[in-house]
């Protein structure tokens, strides 16, 4: 891990800042994004939308990680995701 | 992206038929998520590399712009990545890791 620990309010910032950015890329999509340690830098990310539809997993994280873009390099240090299409 | 870094990067790919560019390496692991890589790849059998992308800032900056793809552990298998621990472990856990390694021909059925 990189840097000092993460403050409360930090994290809420970083959780809000993934939300916007992913719903920014995927308007449909339902999100849900919870922290698994506390600490702001282990994430979880659930998502479905329709903008999956015949995509393949790694084309899936490819873009989200798109969406994402410098976040995925700075403050975040895992991000696990679950991602499927929507009908 | 520059043109030796790429060529290094290939270079690895093209040697190696199954690698795994990792935190630490397969004895020990610098990361849960490479770890977990590590122990489902032993338990599929199949032959690998590892490579540590710690001690080469320039391969781990030079991969997630080469694959689009911003985060480590990466698998590749026959130039290709694969994914990372979440792919993998789906794979795993629906019996496909295998297949795609047999298919692959990285691994004897």
């Amino acid at each position: 891990m990189d840097g000092a620990p993460k403050i409360g309010y930090e994290i809420a910032m970083d959780l809000n800042e993934l939300e916007r950015l992913l719903k920014a890329k995927f308007p449909d999509a339902s999100i849900q994004l919870s922290d698994m340690t506390g600490g702001g830098d282990h994430l979880e990310l659930e998502i479905e939308s329709v903008q999956f539809k015949s995509k393949s997993p790694i084309q899936q994280h490819r873009m989200i990680y798109e969406a994402l873009g410098d976040l995925m390099n700075g403050s975040v240090h895992a991000l696990k995701i679950k991602s499927r299409a929507k009908d | 992206m520059d043109e030796n870094l790429k060529k290094r990067i290939e270079e690895k790919l093209n040697t190696h038929p199954v690698i795994l560019f990792m935190k630490g390496d397969r004895v020990f692991p610098q990361c849960g998520f490479s770890a977990k890589v590590v122990d489902i790849l032993d338990e599929t059998g199949v032959a690998y590399e590892t490579f540590d992308i710690l001690t080469d800032s320039e391969i781990r900056e030079g991969l997630k712009v080469y694959s689009s793809w911003p985060t480590f552990p990466q698998l590749y298998v026959r130039n290709e990545l694969v994914g990372g621990c979440d792919i993998i472990s789906d794979l795993y856990e629906t019996n496909e890791l295998k297949k795609l390694f047999v298919d692959k021909e990285v691994l004897s059925a």
